[in-house]
């Protein structure tokens, strides 16, 4: 019993890495229609960025927990580049260009890193150095607990950035309708670049996340937990933030389960039949409305 | 004038067209100094994706969804060619190859039925996941079915026909088989897609509420076109096992997919003379650039970004290239163009025009085959002779 | 008026059609009858129900309660929007809804595919019959897009055409579908009175010669007072009056519903 409950806090902090990427996804979605398929690969440059900033701030006797600020400040920035020169300039075209778009960014920014750095597995950073403690006799490891504590006070602070301020309403004025939106005064292009940039840092924040739950990653990074936290986002509800948290934090914790009492091997083919019956079932995702497109 | 009438009977259209490629095909033979192996897996490789291309502007450009699993097709098609060939050993290695390119067909097609039957009926961005998940499950599944599929280290010592080291027929038949085999899917692919079912398959692309409200069953004709794309991908993954003789997981990864997904778009969602044509000139910098292996990923992604902001017909649009029309209109185009550039010259006015004047030769890019086209060409025809609107009939 | 037509089957027979969106009735008990070769309008304020009705009857929504009845046949509760133009019923839409890059005339060829019989096999390997077909049913296009003066175009791509030549040719497409009720979803919005008036004469056209029953939105009255025979208003998806176009233009509640009411 106490190994199960040990499965499941794995999954919970894999599913809490997952969740704050469909985040990103869901967002982005929300407000454009886009499926963002770069956001994957924001968080492969949030992974290198982190090992990168580390060492430096290890070498400047900073402590290295610094790097959070520096990798989300850095994925935000990709992401703002990433809308205003790709994304932007497709606005009005057709949503297959705009995806094939996205497909060709992600594709770019893997093969870039390839070359750079290598395709071999890098070594994540030392962020810190924590052990773990006991209740009753599992034993639970401190960066499970960080890892999901980010998730949750992640999560609330978009929800309340989403319903409190302004900019949130402008996001969900656009979301529903940017010609109506910007009728309204809402800079429309401000905001989207916005959306952008919060999910980018998400993602900065997740890569963070992802170095500390894993002791190594590679530059095939994001196309792997792109399409998990994609999966994730669907299941729960595409366009939802409690969806996409709900949706990740169920696909970690299936996904350990499967590793641990089945075979490893079958994660990703598990994980694409919950996408393949989860859109047939219900396409809206387990919180979503079912919409019909108006005739 | 008389020239032009007799160019464009429809059987002389079809002369036109078969001497043209008569044309081409020998212009590539004499280019090409003599049959060396080098040259053999080129022309092979061409037809291969050639095929793979053109079966991917079935569901992307056609119908206008984007499949980022064709690779996964071609692994089925791969696969149940190579296990044929393992299980069922033959001594006739062309009867062998044309029978797994009817069983990796008809494997290919079935899956591509029971996975598009629940796929199409998710809007494009979904469905490109979807079917990005696809691909790569099935690359999983082949590693993970290890003890039918040999996993990660793959199938090996398969016949290869299609290879210049084949005992029957040497390199010269290899190409022959090869070329044939994708000139008769192209040709089967192409007279379909220009069927009535192409049209309706277009017409869901357009606006898949009318098609429904015109009478058009959309989902079993989505699910139609996206059976005959796997089918034909499926093939071209024959041929590949064909080959190179040992086939592993790893050749049909996601990259292998964006591959095929560059050439479409370059060549034009939705044509496929620009398919083939972008498929063959890919394929060829491909294997001529080796050595750039690890920026061509790179570099065909930027360009795909490229050509999706500033050109995202690329090539030919949904137009298709034709020779007949090539003969017919381009001179006239270009006297036309040389005309007003003179013009443009006189008047002290910038290039503009010329601009406009391409995007019109490309509309008259038009498709051959039938009554249809000669009748828009004859209308456009008066439009270039009148400058204006004319009669059809 | 109502006399013309006694003793005649009706060609589309709706008995209390509704539908509910959640609490909501869209449709609320709507009932008509339209006989081959009448014209009948369905009119009413904006959000009155009445393209709903139309989404009703072409299998877009399934409909609460209420039946559907085609020159004798009841439509199923369950059918596909497809379905239904086998059945004999066509419609076109309010926003324009063509195949934009596809040519004039292959918009409307789209339309003969559910009559059409080559398989896939004769299409992929050119048979003679593939041909034959396809110059049959070429010709009969051609016929269709001369009634609306469009054959000149057959070659030029749907979303070139200007917008009354659009509206012209959904209309066309619709009439390749061979329909036994034509439904018209505000065919003479956005059009001048030229073009309106040329649609009138077409709409005439295609009800003496085909004998065909016909059921229009419409918005613009002159159209509807000019070439409906019988006329039904609909105000928050129930009916409210039924008629003849004088008497429709002499009802006080048909009025008030427009205007508004004087208190």
């Amino acid at each position: 019993m106490s190994q199960f409950f040990q499965y499941l806090l794995n999954g919970l902090s894999t599913g809490s890495i997952y969740a704050l990427v469909a985040l990103g996804y869901t967002m982005v979605y929300g407000i454009i229609k886009l499926i963002n398929f770069a956001h994957g690969d924001i968080i492969m440059v949030g992974a290198f960025v982190a090992l990168g900033s580390t060492s430096i701030l290890v070498k400047l006797g900073l402590p290295p927990v610094l790097c959070v600020i520096i990798t989300m400040v850095a994925t935000g920035a990709l992401g703002f580049l990433t809308e205003k020169l790709a994304y932007k300039p497709l606005r009005k075209a057709k949503r297959i260009t705009a995806l094939i778009t996205a497909i060709a960014i992600s594709f770019l920014l893997e093969n870039l890193f390839a070359i750079r750095f290598s395709s071999r597995d890098k070594t994540s950073p030392t962020i810190f150095e924590l052990g773990s403690f006991k209740i009753g006799n599992i034993d639970i490891q401190w960066k499970l607990v960080i890892i999901i504590s980010i998730l949750v006070i992640s999560t609330s602070a978009l929800t309340l950035f989403v319903n409190r301020t302004r900019m949130g309403k402008a996001m969900k004025a656009v979301s529903e309708n940017p010609d109506a939106a910007s009728l309204m005064g809402i800079n429309v292009d401000t905001t989207i670049s916005t959306t952008f940039i919060i999910g980018a840092a998400l993602a900065g924040l997740a890569s963070v996340m992802y170095v500390i739950y894993y002791s190594s990653f590679n530059n095939m990074l994001g196309s792997s937990l792109g399409i998990k936290a994609f999966v994730a986002a669907v299941l729960g509800g595409i366009g939802l933030i409690p969806g996409a948290v709900l949706g990740g934090l169920t696909i970690g914790v299936i996904e350990n389960m499967v590793a641990a009492y089945i075979d490893p091997k079958w994660i990703d083919i598990i994980t694409f039949s919950i996408l393949i019956f989860i859109l047939l079932v219900k396409p809206s995702g387990i919180l979503g409305k079912n919409t019909k497109e108006k005739v | 004038m008389t020239f032009k009438k007799l160019l464009m009977k429809k059987y002389s259209r079809r002369v036109v067209n078969l001497i043209s490629c008569i044309l081409l095909i020998s212009m590539v033979t004499l280019i090409t100094p003599n049959i060396s192996k080098a040259f053999t897996t080129i022309m092979i490789t061409i037809c291969i994706n050639v095929l793979v291309a053109v079966s991917l502007n079935i569901s992307a450009g056609s119908m206008g969804e984007v499949v980022l699993g064709q690779a996964g097709f071609m692994a089925i098609g791969a696969y149940s060619s190579g296990l044929f060939c393992k299980y069922v050993p033959m001594n006739n290695m062309f009867l062998e190859y044309l029978i797994c390119i009817v069983v990796a067909a008809v494997i290919a097609g079935l899956v591509g039925f029971v996975v598009g039957i629940p796929c199409l009926r998710l809007r494009g961005d979904y469905l490109a996941i979807v079917t990005l998940g696809f691909g790569e499950a099935i690359r999983c599944l082949i590693e993970n079915l290890d003890k039918i599929t040999g996993g990660p280290s793959g199938l090996t010592s398969l016949p290869r026909l299609l290879n210049s080291s084949n005992r029957a027929l040497g390199g010269y038949g290899a190409v022959l088989i090869a070329i044939t085999t994708t000139v008769v899917c192209v040709g089967c692919i192409y007279s379909f897609m220009t069927s009535r079912y192409g049209r309706a398959i277009l017409s869901i692309r357009e606006d898949a509420i009318a098609a429904e409200a015109a009478g058009i069953p959309v989902t079993r004709y989505k699910v139609m076109a996206f059976t005959i794309s796997a089918m034909f991908a499926g093939i071209g993954g024959a041929m590949f096992a064909h080959t190179i003789g040992s086939i592993y997981p790893s050749n049909f990864n996601l990259s292998k997919s964006i591959d095929y997904l560059v050439m479409v778009v370059f060549g034009g969602l939705g044509s496929y003379t620009g398919s083939i044509l972008s498929a063959t000139i890919l394929s060829y910098l491909t294997i001529r650039l080796t050595n750039l292996a690890a920026w061509r990923l790179v570099i065909y992604s930027l360009a795909l970004i490229l050509v999706m902001i500033f050109h995202p017909k690329g090539l030919f649009g949904i137009k298709e290239f034709s020779m007949t029309n090539a003969i017919l209109i381009v001179p006239g185009k270009i006297k036309l163009l040389f005309t007003k550039a003179q013009d443009a010259k006189n008047n002290k006015k910038e290039t503009i025009i010329e601009t406009e004047e391409v995007e019109e030769t490309e509309n008259n890019k038009m498709e051959a085959e039938d009554e249809e086209a000669k009748e828009a060409e004859a209308l456009e025809e008066d439009n270039m002779n009148n400058g204006g609107k004319s009669d059809g009939k | 008026m109502e006399n013309k037509y006694q003793g005649l089957e009706p060609l589309l027979r709706v008995d209390n059609l509704s539908i509910n969106f959640g609490g909501l009735k869209a449709v609320d008990n709507v009932s008509l009858k339209v006989y081959p070769g009448e014209i009948v309008g369905l009119i009413g304020p904006n959000g009155a129900g009445k393209t709903t009705v139309f989404n009703l009857l072409t299998g877009v929504y399934e409909p609460s309660e209420g039946s559907i009845t085609i020159d004798g046949k009841e439509m199923p509760k369950k059918i596909k929007p497809h379905e239904v133009v086998k059945l004999g019923l066509a419609r076109t839409f309010q926003n324009i809804r063509l195949f934009k890059q596809l040519t004039v005339l292959e918009n409307v060829m789209v339309a003969f595919n559910q009559e059409m019989k080559t398989n896939i096999f004769q299409s992929a390997l050119r048979t003679r019959k593939f041909y034959k077909e396809e110059e049959y049913y070429k010709n009969k296009a051609l016929e269709i897009l001369s009634i609306f003066d469009l054959a000149i175009y057959a070659s030029e791509q749907a979303q070139n055409l200007p917008y009354g030549k659009q509206r012209k040719l959904e209309i066309a497409r619709a009439m390749a579908t061979n329909p036994k009720v034509l439904l018209l979803d505000e065919p003479a919005a956005g059009m001048n009175p030229t073009e309106t008036h040329e649609l009138m004469e077409m709409i005439e056209y295609i009800r003496k010669n085909y004998k065909i029953a016909i059921l229009l939105i419409e918005h613009d009255m002159s159209l509807v007072m000019n070439i409906c025979e019988y006329i039904t208003v609909l105000e928050y998806g129930a009916p409210i009056a039924a008629g003849s176009p004088e008497e429709i233009a002499n009802n006080q509640r048909v009025i008030q519903a427009y205007l508004g009411s004087e208190d």
